[in-house]
């Protein structure tokens, strides 16, 4: 395990012992930010610009932009929205890695 | 937890990036002892966070996204920000206090952004290295920004420096200078 390793797992640990509201907060980041990455990388892999995609979506760009830097947990309706024209849609897929015990 | 090594997102990302935190010729680790010790636990789960979802599948291309800008001479910066009043609405959330005791009992102040910023380089096609971080919501100053960003290319220039040289340079003694008293002595 290397050191950046070694701080997730030490981060995930401080969660546990602070308590549920902080284990929650961690999984709300986790969830933000790999949603952002993800909507993200299929908007490249689409080469499309976020001007673009909010007109083929409807969804505002301003909204497309706070959803891709993470800052709010959009609606699964806004998400569906987002991901037809990108020729994507949510799905339910398992962790590859197995969570720390 | 994810073994170290090539890892493939679910994304379909081919890229995956090791992250690794720049080391002093002392053993220290600056990036890694500013999260540890200098960031709340919330900062701090949210920038790790974020590196873990963001910066390692995404590399140096968060440069060209909100998430970071390149800044010439090989280094980019990543970014993270925290609406101040996000943080106190959270602080009060998990301590199960008001949002007017999250503010006095962690001088917090909603309309202050934390501004989390990560100086990185990208060495050899798989490696992130974290140069330097600070906090630009807690020093907004051009001033500051300068200084960090200075002290990052030091940095990365040392580790170019280093890597060019196989052997260690023992403290006290820099790699230009061989005689490590005065020249008269040595001469």
């Amino acid at each position: 395990m290397n050191d950046f390793d070694q701080l997730i797992t030490d981060i995930e640990r401080e969660a546990r012992d602070e308590g549920p509201e902080a284990v929650a907060e961690l999984q709300m980041f986790d969830s933000r930010f790999r949603l952002a990455a993800q909507l993200l990388a299929a908007r490249r892999q689409a080469r499309m610009t976020q001007k673009e995609l909010a007109l083929r979506s409807g969804v505002q760009q301003a909204d497309i932009s706070r959803i891709e830097r993470g800052e709010v947990t959009p609606r699964v309706s806004t998400l569906d929205r987002l991901l037809m024209p990108l020729g994507r849609h949510l799905a339910v897929v398992e962790d590859r890695a197995t969570p720390a015990a | 937890m994810t073994s170290p090594g090539k890892r493939r997102g679910l994304d379909g990302l081919e890229r995956n990036w090791e992250i690794e935190f720049y080391e002093t010729g002392d053993g220290r680790r600056p990036v890694l002892e500013w999260i540890k010790h200098d960031l709340t636990p919330t900062k701090r789960r949210a920038l790790g966070s974020a590196m873990r979802r963001v910066l390692q599948v995404h590399g140096p291309a968060v440069a060209r996204s909100s998430w970071g800008r390149h800044l010439g001479g090989g280094i980019f910066e990543f970014r993270l920000r925290m609406r101040g009043n996000e943080i106190v609405n959270v602080e009060a959330q998990v301590h199960k206090i008001t949002v007017h005791q999250a503010r006095r009992r962690f001088d917090l102040n909603p309309s202050e952004d934390a501004l989390l910023r990560v100086f990185c380089a990208a060495r050899g096609g798989t490696i992130i290295v974290l140069l330097h971080a600070y906090d630009k919501g807690e020093d907004p100053t051009a001033k500051r920004q300068q200084r960090a960003i200075a002290e990052a290319r030091r940095r990365l220039k040392e580790l170019e420096a280093g890597a060019a040289k196989p052997a260690p340079v023992t403290s006290g003694a820099t790699s230009l200078d061989p005689c490590p008293y005065s020249t008269r002595l040595c001469a």
